[in-house]
């Protein structure tokens, strides 16, 4: 036992320096290996959880046949999951563990009991704010193998193992290049969100909201890293007559930085606007500002506003002269270097 | 069995947890202690870190000494007596029953700890997995019979994690990743300074009071986010080229005196766009007319509006304001501070 503890802990060196060096695209195969110091495994398999929680994708394959990997892929293997309480809990599980007669498992009875594979164990992964994030899956030929020592190694060393799988962790970091944060989310490909360790959600930032909506068209332009101002509060229909009150009070900075490693993931951050730092700028102004970016003649903001043409060039000079430069293209790109604008929706202001 | 101490799994869970707060490695630190005492019944508990020029220990967390014997653990002959033990060194835990020495001849142990009432203890030295020393965690009993050899063991699995929770480059180095073909990188420090990232190495356009910093450390004023720009290079025995340059502010996660991260990497896709195109666009992005580009090239303004035709339809933009936006979001231009012909 000490000896399996002792090498337990150089796997957990080992494991740290994986997770700290320059990601080779072959980590997690590594991990693996390392494990075998712990159980001398016949098969072993890591996958991630889908965005839709619906079944797990396979990362790394050691010695399980292609009928039994694909299985693994499967809403039935996610199903056994399940009733085994491993995406609810840390704890590992040997086959002989399980509360019910394990021939109701038909990962064991069909895939590897004919395979040979008589003993093994899972664990689920989890992040460190303890959202399920993958399994494990272990198999040896022999029943009392792995003995209960080495499972909960196994199971002491998963919350590492998880850290270096875990796609998220270099986002949550992203996310932290951000100051003054009020609450931030992962925006993925699908259009859904996910919570950032460390840092609350927000009301503007929910699933399908108008903000996430203009976060991802924002990107979608230009990629990298976009800033914008929003409205904190929905505009009344009755309150858009005061087009020159100034907003400075009732807008929040929202800042997206697109992930490169993820093409299809952006980090949403709300964040408490530094107050006397912007000039002051209405509401209105600063939807005009998002549409000149956007290229838009004045004919069609002037159409989409509900504006004479003279309105809108009246509008255009004020702006110049609020942001303090000395034409239009500078006053541009200086609202667009800040992210003084509010991004416009379809044809309209955001409400 | 178990000589795995109960709840191991759930105490990985736990420092991994803590590992991965935000804030400065002291705000870790008390919360760290408090889950260690779930394995090692300690009295007394200190956390300190290494500073190398010195050759003395600073506190990070302690709980349960008096002032002496605080005052003596962050002198250097402590640290001397440390060196001696061989704790300078990446090591697995050692309790005071496996010191190499008698406890009698540790001026520590002799006239500080045993006095105070402390019985054993253990050392675990924190070292970052490329092998920089990062400093000693102790834990001190006043029952001989703790810490367990299980759990002096245990502590030993702990130990990589305990050294990120208090390693102040860790989530840079996690940071570091979104730049996927990161070359080189330096950290800048608020006062001016460069520091080197673990595991990167550093670049020549990013000495101390390079002009890339001073164009990195400018655009810290703009928003919110990371930037990204060109800086034009040419490689020992390569030919003239660009290389990116992305500007990450430092976390939250990190100690608030490092200001940001400044990255290099190949500068991909150009578009097509020329050397002197992409320092044109460096001066739309900063808004200039295209009458003062040309007395700024000294060329012609025809052949700045020329140039800037090239540029509008190498970024399919429909105008100069909008090419300079389309520029500045994906990093596509050169700063004036950094173009050849400023140089």
């Amino acid at each position: 036992m000490r000896n399996l503890l002792r090498s337990a802990s150089g796997v957990a060196r080992d494991i740290a320096r994986i997770a700290a060096a320059p990601p080779a695209g072959e980590q997690v195969e590594e991990v693996l290996s390392l494990l075998y110091r712990v159980i001398p495994y016949d098969a072993a398999w890591l996958g991630l959880i889908d965005d839709t929680h619906q079944r797990y994708t396979g990362l790394v394959n050691v010695g399980y046949d292609d009928r039994t990997r694909h299985y693994f892929d499967t809403r039935e293997l996610r199903e056994q999951v399940d009733r085994c309480a491993l995406n609810t809990s840390p704890a590992p599980q040997c086959i002989r563990d399980t509360s019910f007669p394990f021939d109701e498992l038909p990962v064991w009875s069909e895939y590897y009991r004919p395979a040979g594979l008589f003993g093994g164990m899972a664990v689920g992964l989890f992040t460190r704010d303890r959202r399920h994030l993958g399994m494990l899956l272990i198999s040896t030929d022999d029943w009392g193998n792995p003995t209960d020592e080495a499972r909960d190694l196994i199971g002491a060393l998963a919350p590492r193992i998880a850290a270096v799988v875990d796609p998220t962790r270099t986002v949550t970091e992203l996310a932290r290049i951000v100051r003054d944060a009020l609450g931030g989310v992962v925006l993925t490909g699908g259009g859904r969100t996910l919570p950032l360790c460390g840092l609350p959600g927000h009301e503007l930032l929910s699933e399908g909201s108008a903000l996430l909506g203009a976060a991802a068209r924002q990107h979608a332009q230009g990629g990298g890293c976009v800033s914008f101002l929003w409205p904190a509060s929905r505009i009344d229909d009755d309150e858009r007559d005061s087009l020159d009150d100034d907003e400075r009070d009732s807008l929040v900075q929202v800042v997206v930085l697109g992930c490169p490693p993820y093409p299809s993931r952006l980090v949403a951050v709300v964040v408490r606007p530094p107050p006397a730092a912007r000039p002051r700028l209405t509401r209105y102004e600063l939807t005009v500002l998002s549409m000149l970016l956007d290229g838009w003649p004045e004919q069609r903001i002037a159409g989409a506003m509900g504006l004479s043409v003279y309105a809108v060039v009246e509008t255009t000079e004020r702006i110049v002269y609020r942001l303090g430069t000395r034409d239009r293209h500078a006053a541009l790109l200086r609202a667009a270097r800040q992210g003084w604008f509010i991004p416009h929706g379809f044809g309209g202001t955001p409400a | 069995m178990a000589d795995l101490p109960p709840g191991a799994a759930e105490l990985v869970s736990e420092v991994e947890r803590i590992t991965a707060l935000p804030g400065d490695a002291t705000d870790r630190v008390p919360e760290l202690l408090t889950v260690l005492h779930r394995l090692v019944p300690y009295a007394g508990s200190v956390m300190q870190v290494l500073n190398p020029e010195r050759r003395e220990f600073e506190m990070l967390g302690e709980f349960g000494y008096g002032e002496p014997t605080l005052a003596y653990l962050r002198s250097s002959e402590y640290y001397h007596e440390m060196e001696l033990l061989g704790m300078d060194r990446d090591r697995p835990p050692m309790c005071l029953r496996d010191a190499p020495v008698p406890p009698a001849e540790l001026a520590s142990w002799a006239e500080h700890l045993e006095p105070a009432g402390f019985r054993e203890g253990v050392g675990i030295t924190l070292f970052t997995p490329d092998g920089r020393h990062l400093g000693l965690l102790s834990l001190h009993t006043d029952d001989p019979a703790y810490p367990s050899d299980a759990a002096r063991d245990f502590l030993g699995m702990l130990t990589p994690l305990i050294a990120d929770a208090v390693d102040p480059m860790r989530s840079l180095v996690t940071l570091s990743r979104i730049v996927a073909d990161a070359q080189a990188g330096v950290v800048l420090t608020r006062a001016g300074n460069v520091l080197s990232i673990p595991g990167l190495p550093g670049h020549p356009l990013l000495a101390i009071g390079s002009a890339v910093l001073e164009v990195a450390a400018a655009s810290l004023t703009e928003g919110s986010g990371y930037h990204s720009f060109l800086c034009p290079h040419r490689p020992a025995g390569g030919t003239e080229g660009h290389v990116r340059i992305t500007v990450l502010p430092c976390p939250t996660s990190t100690p608030i005196h490092l200001l940001a991260m400044v990255l290099t990497s190949p500068a991909g896709d150009l578009r097509g766009l020329t050397r002197r195109e992409l320092e044109i666009l460096g001066l739309l992005v900063d808004g200039w007319s295209n009458q003062r580009i040309a007395s700024r090239l000294v060329i012609a303004q025809r052949t700045v509006a020329a140039h800037v035709e090239h540029i509008l339809s190498k970024l399919n933009a429909p105008s100069r304001t909008l090419a300079a936006v389309r520029a500045l979001r994906r990093g596509l231009y050169v700063p004036r501070l950094l173009a050849r012909s400023d140089r």
